[in-house]
């Protein structure tokens, strides 16, 4: 029986989280002329400035072009293309050494096509980061779903450090300057063989996104975070007044490192803003009595 | 975040000291916690400013 015949099923084999673009807590549909930025949750832009508009869409329910049923896909429609000898990336970081191992063989693939028309072959790359990579041309695409695979033997994590890059796509300086490339059931898995995408329960997804990035959104309903007034018996000593207050929160799933925190007030400014992987304390210098201050706030510890 | 457009500041402890757990980090008007960890990719990103002299960390008021 030829490899790709052989089906392997383990719910933790995709080494890519949220490969099927079902969380976006960030929203729906980003917009951006920046890198370093992310849309659905893992996966990030980097490299050149390039403007672009990632977006979350939506299957026909029941279609079978793709298989195994997923629910969404994500369209990345750029608008130009990037400087010279400069390129642009959407990629997932693969946090390593704990879930990619130097030296072992991995095997990315996904579904593409193009939103209308054609876009012509090598018009990005696809496949892993790090020295002596070798990362496959895209192939002519038309609106008609297709699975393509690359693989990378005795893979190189260390050059990285921490994480093992894995790019979607990775457009160079000659790409055409717009293009609209649609993307389903994102899966990277150790050995040579692309197996089937597999769903994980919407519950272990959302955690394990969760892992990097947190959206705690007050929804003006009882959700609100309590300050507790004095925050410290140090007050007096810090000449705090004794409307000074403490308000910690637990973060639903432990982070990957004491995340950066960004947080929404409704009023007021906060003194200090302190995490751990575990949770997270905001302190106010002043506060009034029966107020709810925290409207949302972030906590970021992607890789 | 745009490290190359950030100020920095320490946070300041109940005994008025500098924080040695977390920076008051500015960017594009908002106000960033980043704790001083290493395993933090800002923290890491803004030591690299720091110990190559382009950016310095504005002591607690």
């Amino acid at each position: 029986m030829p490899l790709s015949k052989i089906q392997l099923k383990s719910a933790s084999r995709n080494l890519i989280i949220n490969g099927d673009f079902r969380i976006w807590q960030r929203g729906t549909s980003h917009t951006s002329t920046a890198t370093n930025e992310y849309s659905a949750d893992r996966f990030r832009t980097e490299g050149n400035n390039l403007s672009t508009t990632i977006s979350r869409q939506a299957f026909t329910t029941g279609q079978t072009d793709v298989p195994n049923f997923p629910t969404y896909y994500t369209r990345v429609a750029t608008s130009a293309k990037p400087s010279s000898g400069q390129y642009w990336g959407l990629m997932q970081r693969i946090e390593a050494p704990l879930n990619a191992r130097q030296g072992q063989t991995y095997t990315l693939s996904y579904w593409v096509r193009s939103t209308s028309g054609t876009v012509a072959a090598s018009a990005f790359t696809y496949g892993f980061g790090g020295s002596g990579s070798a990362r496959s041309n895209s192939p002519a695409l038309t609106t008609t779903w297709q699975k393509v695979t690359n693989t990378q033997a005795n893979i190189n994590v260390s050059g990285s450090g921490a994480y093992l890059s894995v790019y979607i796509m990775r457009v160079p300086d000659t790409a055409p300057s717009s293009m609209s490339v649609e993307i389903a059931n994102v899966k990277v898995e150790e050995g040579h063989v692309a197996t089937d995408f597999e769903h994980r329960p919407i519950g272990e997804e959302l955690s394990l996104c969760q892992r990097y990035f947190y959206k705690f959104i007050n929804t003006g309903l009882s959700d609100h975070y309590n300050f507790y007034s004095p925050y410290s018996p140090a007050q007096v000593s810090a000449g705090l007044p004794n409307s000074s207050a403490i308000c910690p929160m637990t973060f639903p799933v432990t982070m990957r490192a004491a995340p950066t925190m960004a947080t929404t007030l409704s009023g007021g400014t906060l003194n200090r803003q302190t995490s751990t992987p575990f949770g997270y304390v905001a302190q106010m210098g002043t506060t009034s009595n029966g107020t709810h201050y925290i409207t949302q706030y972030l906590a970021n510890a992607e890789l | 975040m745009d490290y190359n457009n950030i100020t920095v500041q320490y946070y300041k402890e109940d005994d008025g000291k500098n924080s040695t757990k977390s920076l008051k980090v500015t960017h594009d008007g908002t106000v960033y916690g980043v704790p001083i960890s290493m395993d933090n990719t800002d923290y890491v990103e803004i030591k690299k400013l720091i110990d190559g002299g382009k950016l310095t960390i504005k002591d607690a008021d």
